[in-house]
């Protein structure tokens, strides 16, 4: 006969409440939808660099088609020429016929070129870092040069997608708090149904000596082993989505430019979700019995 | 023994004093009134009285379950007006409690029940075991050890719950009726615990009605009906 009386986890029945049943699925479900909405924040940072990084520092001339190739030719080589007379300007490239035409593949199809579109030709210019250029004066030097021609400034789009991004981006954290939120207050009501249930077995403990504390642990320990469950099983399956959801968008050309793929880093960030789920539970399982406790005998 | 310690407590004060307590519950009449008495430390008495007299009312204020409403009570030489709520465990650590309804915990074995004490008391050890089966062996439960409170009788039920009562050599022993629900030679074998806990100077209080038993022992008692106290023994 095993003579073990340590063995047990817990003195209180947990196991058999009606909250122990339930309480995994709706930090499952709260996983799942706190590692979705943190994938998306984590996603759009990620393009937050990405567009901070390769963009910054770079003008795109716009030089619509003459009416002639020769013409386009020389009004091309006319803004080159041009560019390579002002200062702070460290790179010019001028895209092909060919380039131009893939760039609008994608509203188009593949089959672009053939309809024989008079597609504007584009120049890529990039700054030296730190070096300022005259904007308004370079865009009179190029118009005179090549008529019609326009110079787009990347960093202004730039800057407003970057800040709507960043807005989705803050929305996106919002609704992880939020959804943590919610999830304590479900721990707490369901902690709160479950101290009244044991009633009677916590009233024993403690009468024979028992602290609040030695109780709140068993319940803590316990509200910990389902947060780990739930929110295993919650972020697990968002992971499983995210992943699925990666590989659609990679197919989708709109979707390629943006690189919607998360890092290493970020995998390992939507990983700390279960034990978070499971902290969270404990600390809101430890307050409210604490809190229930100090209100019971006297 | 097994690690706890007499913390401010007061080894020469008596082990329980009352003086003109009243106790009600809610808004509702005063159940105990004027209750004043003094247990010294080694003392053995029975409480008795007709059902609904107080007797539980003032075993729960001796177990501190409750609080009273007025009158000053003692238990170790603390003022329990000036206990506060995180003193109390260890308080409770010095009183074994024999409930009426035995209140054992249903998903624990009688093994796990009677160490429960000893547990949230934080000893630990191979000892342990062997302390707490040795006592079940003696309270007649060999046979049960391992065994689960709903299925025992309630005589088998009632021994596993003065085992935990007594598992830690409590300075008080206030048991509910603890011999009403086994046969007389059990009863007797279980006052002779008392008695033995109390020759080591636990001081013992005895709820009962059975004046049979009461008679056969020649220990003070004291009389409560109507929520007072008609004789004092110390």
């Amino acid at each position: 006969m095993a003579l073990s009386p340590l063995r047990r986890s817990t003195d209180i029945p947990l196991d058999r409440d009606p909250a122990a049943r339930t309480l995994p699925w709706i930090i499952a479900v709260m996983a799942f939808l706190a590692t979705l909405a943190l994938a998306g924040a984590l996603l759009l940072n990620g393009v937050i660099v990405r567009w901070s990084n390769s963009l910054t520092g770079t003008l795109t001339i716009q030089i619509p088609a003459a009416p002639t190739a020769d013409e386009t030719e020389a009004r091309i080589k006319r803004v080159v020429t041009l560019l390579g007379s002002v200062p702070g300007i460290a790179r010019v490239r001028v895209l092909s016929a060919g380039e131009s035409t893939a760039l609008v593949e994608p509203w188009l199809g593949r089959n672009a070129a053939a309809l024989g579109l008079p597609l504007p030709r584009l120049v890529d210019v990039g700054i030296a870092d730190g070096a300022r250029v005259d904007l308004a004066d370079l865009r009179k030097r190029v118009e005179a040069a090549a008529p019609g021609a326009s110079v787009e400034e990347h960093q202004k789009w730039l800057d407003e997608m970057i800040g709507v991004i960043r807005w989705g981006w803050r929305l996106a954290l919002v609704v992880v708090v939020l959804i943590f939120a919610a999830a304590a207050m479900t721990i707490v009501f369901a902690m709160r149904t479950s101290l009244r249930i044991h009633r009677n077995v916590t009233d024993v403990l403690h009468l024979i000596g028992a602290r609040d504390q030695y109780i709140a642990e068993q319940f803590q320990r316990h509200a910990f082993g389902l947060g780990l469950f739930g929110g295993l099983g919650g972020a697990g399956f968002a992971a499983l989505v995210v992943i699925g959801l990666e590989r659609v968008l990679a197919k989708v050309e709109t979707f390629q430019a943006m690189h919607l793929e998360l890092a290493f880093w970020a995998w390992a960030v939507l990983a700390l979700v279960p034990l978070a789920a499971a902290v969270l539970a404990a600390v809101a399982a430890r307050y409210t019995v604490l809190r229930g406790l100090a209100k019971m005998l006297m | 023994m097994h690690g706890i310690t007499m913390q401010g407590i007061d080894p020469n004060a008596p082990v329980v004093r009352f003086h003109n307590v009243g106790m009600r519950y809610g808004s509702g009449p005063e159940v105990l009134r004027d209750i004043s008495f003094t247990l010294a430390r080694g003392a053995f008495c029975f409480l008795t009285g007709e059902s609904g007299a107080g007797k539980s009312s003032l075993l729960r204020l001796m177990y501190l379950a409750l609080r009273p409403t007025r009158g000053v009570t003692a238990l170790f030489g603390r003022d329990l007006v000036t206990v506060q709520r995180h003193e109390l465990p260890e308080l409770r650590r010095h009183i074994g409690v024999v409930f009426q309804d035995f209140r054992l915990i249903d998903h624990l074995t009688a093994l796990e029940n009677v160490a429960l004490p000893l547990r949230v008391s934080g000893a630990k050890g191979p000892d342990v075991k062997k302390h707490v089966a040795d006592l079940l062996r003696w309270v007649g439960l060999a046979n049960h050890i391992e065994s689960y409170p709903a299925t025992l009788s309630g005589g088998e039920q009632q021994r596993v719950a003065i085992a935990r009562a007594v598992i830690n050599r409590p300075s008080l022993l206030l048991a509910d009726e603890p011999t009403g629900n086994v046969d007389d030679a059990m009863a007797m074998r279980l006052m002779y615990l008392f008695e033995e806990l109390n020759r080591m100077g636990t001081t013992v209080v005895i709820a009962t009605h059975n004046e049979h038993l009461v008679g056969k022992f020649d220990y003070p008692r004291l009389l409560i009906a109507n929520g007072q106290l008609m004789q004092e023994g110390s």
